[in-house]
């Protein structure tokens, strides 16, 4: 019953582009490998054929809001990854550990200064007995088992934190929140010029510009760095927390070679030559131009 | 209804994110007040020995005075320092391997140590590789190897289907350099006597007897000078003259 209302859902769906889900319904125009599934002893799972790529629009900062729109073929090994909350709440709170000064101290009896000198006598004055002034019962006295500097930082296995980059990617192409650019790059160092551009694409507030390049462009640096709200990285820097965390992510052509790359299978083999495709059904990223 | 079978739609945020479910499990924190169900006496009962702080124990494996179970039974034996332990191989997984394209063999290029473990047909070298006959009809491919030890079977098996093995000596030193790849360093030669023994037997196949120094492509000039060397007492006698006879 659950995959026939599975199989329903992707018959409404598939007449046009649904917001809500990506459409992977353009011929392949990549010709793909078989997958090892179609190889495979495991004669229970309905083969699904040879995996075919998922396709984004390609934005820019400078097209005109009518022209016609290219799409980047995305490796789904990475950007259709199945979804996983559990491991991104790992990542999250492996790099959040990660982030903790830890630096909370507090003296014990040994380290609170105070001579070691017995208050009151043993026996004969009544009331309770006691050592030395910097006993953890006393008023002024060390503390017991309380803070002391230490790291917090915690060990999270490497394929766990490429999965999780693997999910956070997949997510926010889901959610209509990745963008993909030609070259992250501005024409002028002056930040009102970028701000009003953004704002005219709606990527305003809440954008994080990942560049696959070893350094963020001199100008884009300059023009983004006094903009609240907008964040340049490079690749190498990117955390899944950063994906998570902003409501935007727009990735260059670089960026989205080196992470497949360094997540995917490489099964599908998109080349440069074969990463911007026009005339395919594709889905876009929220903005003002794309809200028709 | 169709929210039980859709995935959460709701879009995933830093403030919507929590563990598997069983996969955190709460601490147990002692002492903390009668509503925890662990305040007061922390789980210890009332006094004794086992409520008292530090171990508890007078020592470990101590059962009250009644002889412990690591007493009752008589030490035996000793561990021997030299004891070698060697990794097996059968023929039926090298040939495996080959048919796979994961191994390759010639008479100029044996398999030895350090092909078995890239190719991944060994997991760890141990003291040296013993060649063993499991599933020996299953070889067809004549191959070239040299092993720290073979078995019996495992040699006519090879033979047979047209291959060569020259048991070799490999100290540890000569193991890691052969797994390394490393050649600038000449492999020691055996020196205690069961190994001279061992390794100067053809039966064995052993590098150092006259016969493997003969018909190894992969001899080295130093063996067969050893190998004269090493086998020099089978013609040597006592020195009879002048000895008063008993």
């Amino acid at each position: 019953m659950l995959s026939a209302l599975r199989t329903s859902l992707a018959g409404q769906s598939s007449q046009a582009i649904c917001r809500r889900r990506m459409a992977t319904i353009a011929p392949t125009l990549v010709q793909s490998k078989p997958t090892i599934s179609s190889q495979s002893k495991h004669t229970t799972r309905k083969a699904t054929g040879p995996i075919k790529p998922v396709y984004l629009t390609l934005s820019s900062f400078t097209a005109k809001s009518n022209s016609a729109k290219k799409a980047v073929a995305l490796d789904p090994t990475v950007f259709d990854h199945p979804i996983r909350r559990d491991i991104l709440h790992l990542c999250v709170v492996h790099h959040l550990d990660s982030l903790r000064q830890g630096t909370a101290s507090t003296k014990t009896r040994a380290e609170v200064a105070g001579s070691r000198r017995k208050i009151r006598p043993q026996k004969g004055s009544g009331r309770a007995r006691l050592g030395d002034r910097q006993s953890p019962m006393l008023r002024g006295g060390g503390v017991a088992f309380g803070p002391k500097p230490r790291d917090f930082s915690t060990k999270l296995n490497r394929k766990v934190i490429q999965m999780g980059m693997r999910v956070a990617l997949t997510m926010k192409l889901r959610e209509q929140r990745l963008g993909v650019l030609q070259r992250i790059n501005w024409w002028s160092h002056k930040t009102a010029t970028l701000s009003s551009r953004l704002a005219g694409l709606g990527w305003r507030t809440g954008t994080l510009f990942v560049t696959g390049e070893s350094e963020v462009p001199a100008r884009m640096r300059l023009a983004s760095r006094n903009l609240r709200g907008i964040e340049c990285k490079t690749v190498a820097d990117l955390v899944v927390y950063d994906i998570v965390k902003w409501r935007r992510v727009v990735l260059d052509l670089a960026a989205v070679d080196t992470l497949e790359r360094a997540l995917g299978k490489g099964l599908l083999g998109i080349a440069d030559s074969n990463r911007v495709v026009s005339d395919v059904a594709h889905s876009s990223v929220e903005g003002v131009e794309t809200s028709t | 209804m169709s929210s039980v079978f859709r995935s959460r739609t709701a879009r995933i945020t830093l403030s919507n994110l929590s563990p598997g479910p069983n996969s955190q499990h709460a601490q147990k924190r002692l002492g903390r007040g009668q509503g925890s169900g662990r305040g007061g006496t922390s789980g210890r009962g009332h006094k004794g020995q086992k409520a008292r702080a530090g171990n508890g124990k007078p020592k470990a494996g101590f059962e009250g005075g009644q002889t412990p179970i690591t007493k009752r039974f008589p030490k035996k034996g000793f561990v021997n320092a030299n004891r070698k332990v060697y990794a097996p191989i059968n023929l039926d997984r090298i040939q495996h391997w080959i048919d796979q394209g994961r191994l390759q063999s010639s008479p100029e290029n044996p398999i030895t140590a350090r092909e078995l473990l890239l190719s991944g047909c060994i997991h760890n070298v141990h003291d040296g590789i013993k060649l063993l006959g499991d599933n020996a009809p299953f070889l067809k491919t004549p191959i070239h190897i040299t092993p720290s030890r073979a078995s019996q079977t495992a040699i006519k098996a090879v033979e047979s289907v047209g291959g060569s093995v020259f048991c070799q000596y490999y100290n540890p030193l000569a193991l890691r350099d052969c797994v390394k790849g490393r050649a600038d360093r000449i492999s020691a030669a055996p020196t205690r006597r069961t190994d001279i023994l061992w390794y100067t037997n053809w039966r064995n196949r052993g590098y150092l007897s006259p016969e493997a120094v003969e018909k190894n492509p992969k001899v080295e000039e130093r063996w067969k000078e050893l190998s004269k060397q090493l086998l020099s007492f089978k013609d040597q006698t006592f020195d009879t003259k002048g000895v008063k006879k008993m």
